[in-house]
C-alpha cells in the first residue's frame, strides 16, 4: 500500500510539473503573440533624381562672307577663317551632346533674290581650336553626338562648333544677303 | 488505515471545487466571439524616379498619375478600412552633403492595380481607404516635385515612408 501511494505521489508531482510547464508555455506564447503587432505596417519607397548642369549654346560669332564683287564666282569660308561662324556649348562634363543643325538653303536680300548656300560645320569638344575640329558628316539635321570634355584652358565642360561653307556669286543682284543658321543641342 | 484516510482527504481536496460547483444549480451560457483579421503587409511596386533633371530649369515634377510615380501595394483583410499616413516632406541628398527638399504630391489609390482610374486622397498626408472587398488589396501611387534652382549636380536619393494601419485598430 505504501509503495502504491508513493507511486501515485510521484505521478501526481509529474502531472503538476507538466501542467506548470504547459501554463508557462502558454503564457510565453501569449506574450510573444501580443508583441507581434501586424495590424499596422510601414514601408520606405526610394525617390531618385539625377541632377545635371544645364546645357547652353551661345553664338560667339556670325559667319561673314564680307563684301564680294558680283560675278566673283565661288567664295569659300573655312573653319579656321576668322569670318567663320562660331557657337559655344557649355554643359555637364562627360555628358553626350546631340546637335541638330539647320542651315539656310539660301541667303536672301528680302527682295526676292537669293544666293545658294553650301553649309559645313565642325566641332571641337576639347578646346577652342578650329585646326583640330572634326567636320560633321553632314551640316543639316541631326548629327553624331559627342561628349563634353573639360577644356584645360578654363576647366569648363564645353565644346565649340564652327559653321562655314561656300556661296557661288555669279550674276547676282547686288544687295545685302543674309540667312540664319540654327544650332539646337540636347543631352 | 491512516494512509487510506489521507488518500480520501486528498481526493476530497481535489474534487471539492467541482462538488461545490455542482451544488450551484443555476447555469447560463455566454457566447464568445473573436474576429481574426489578416495582418497588413505593404510592399513596394515602384520607385519614384525623376530620371535626369537639368538644374535651374524651374520645378521638376512627377505627378501621381505619371508612369514615373512611386507606388506601393497594401494587402490585408478584404473590405477593411485602413489609415494611411504619408510624409509632408522628404529630403533627398547626394553623397557630398547636398540636399534637395522634395514636396510630395497628393497620392492616389485604387483597389485595382490601375493608376488611370485611381481616386485622389484629400491630403498629401494620405487618409483612409477601403481594401478590395475580394482580395484585400489597395494600390497607392505618389508623385511630387522639387525646385531645381541653385542645386548642385549629382545623384540624389531619399525615402518616402508610408505607414498603414487598420482604422480603429
Amino acid at each position: 500500500m505504501k509503495f502504491k501511494f508513493q507511486t501515485y505521489k510521484k505521478k501526481f508531482r509529474l502531472y503538476i510539473l507538466v501542467i506548470i510547464c504547459l501554463c508557462f508555455n502558454l503564457s510565453i506564447t501569449t506574450i510573444c503573440y501580443g508583441q507581434s503587432n501586424n495590424s499596422s505596417a510601414s514601408i520606405g519607397i526610394p525617390i531618385k533624381a539625377k541632377l545635371v548642369s544645364g546645357l547652353t549654346v551661345n553664338k560667339e560669332r556670325n559667319l561673314r562672307f564680307g563684301t564680294i564683287i558680283q560675278g566673283n564666282g565661288k567664295v569659300n569660308i573655312s573653319p579656321t577663317d576668322v569670318n567663320a561662324g562660331l557657337f559655344r556649348i557649355v554643359g555637364r562634363k562627360g555628358s553626350e551632346v546631340y546637335c541638330n543643325l539647320t542651315p539656310p538653303k539660301n541667303l536672301v536680300d528680302g527682295k526676292g533674290h537669293t544666293i545658294p548656300f553650301n553649309a559645313n560645320a565642325a566641332y571641337n569638344n576639347k578646346k577652342r581650336d578650329p585646326t583640330t575640329a572634326i567636320q560633321f558628316q553632314k551640316a543639316s539635321g541631326a548629327v553624331d553626338g559627342f561628349d563634353l570634355k573639360a577644356n584645360p584652358q578654363n576647366n569648363e565642360a564645353e565644346a565649340y562648333i564652327w559653321i562655314y561653307g561656300s556661296i557661288d556669286v555669279g550674276k547676282i543682284k547686288p544687295g545685302d544677303y543674309t540667312g540664319t543658321f540654327t544650332l539646337s543641342v540636347t543631352y | 488505515m491512516i494512509k487510506k484516510q489521507r488518500i480520501i482527504i486528498f481526493i476530497w481536496f481535489i474534487l471539492s471545487p467541482v462538488l461545490l460547483l455542482a451544488q450551484t444549480a443555476s447555469s447560463d451560457q455566454a457566447s464568445i466571439s473573436v474576429t481574426i483579421s489578416k495582418g497588413i503587409t505593404v510592399s513596394k511596386t515602384s520607385n519614384l524616379d525623376f530620371g535626369t533633371v537639368t538644374i535651374n530649369t524651374g520645378t521638376a515634377t512627377v505627378n501621381s498619375t505619371d508612369s514615373k510615380a512611386g507606388g506601393f501595394d497594401i494587402s490585408g483583410s478584404a473590405g477593411a478600412t485602413v489609415d494611411i499616413t504619408l510624409p509632408e516632406k522628404v529630403v533627398l541628398s547626394d553623397q557630398s552633403g547636398h540636399t534637395v527638399s522634395f514636396t510630395p504630391a497628393t497620392p492616389i489609390y485604387n483597389q485595382q492595380n490601375n493608376q488611370s482610374t485611381a481616386n485622389t486622397f484629400s491630403s498629401t498626408n494620405g487618409g483612409s481607404a477601403q481594401l478590395n472587398t475580394t482580395n484585400g488589396e489597395l494600390y497607392i501611387w505618389f508623385g511630387g516635385s522639387f525646385d531645381t534652382s541653385g542645386l548642385n549636380p549629382g545623384s540624389y536619393a531619399g525615402v518616402y515612408t508610408a505607414k498603414v494601419e487598420y482604422a480603429n485598430s
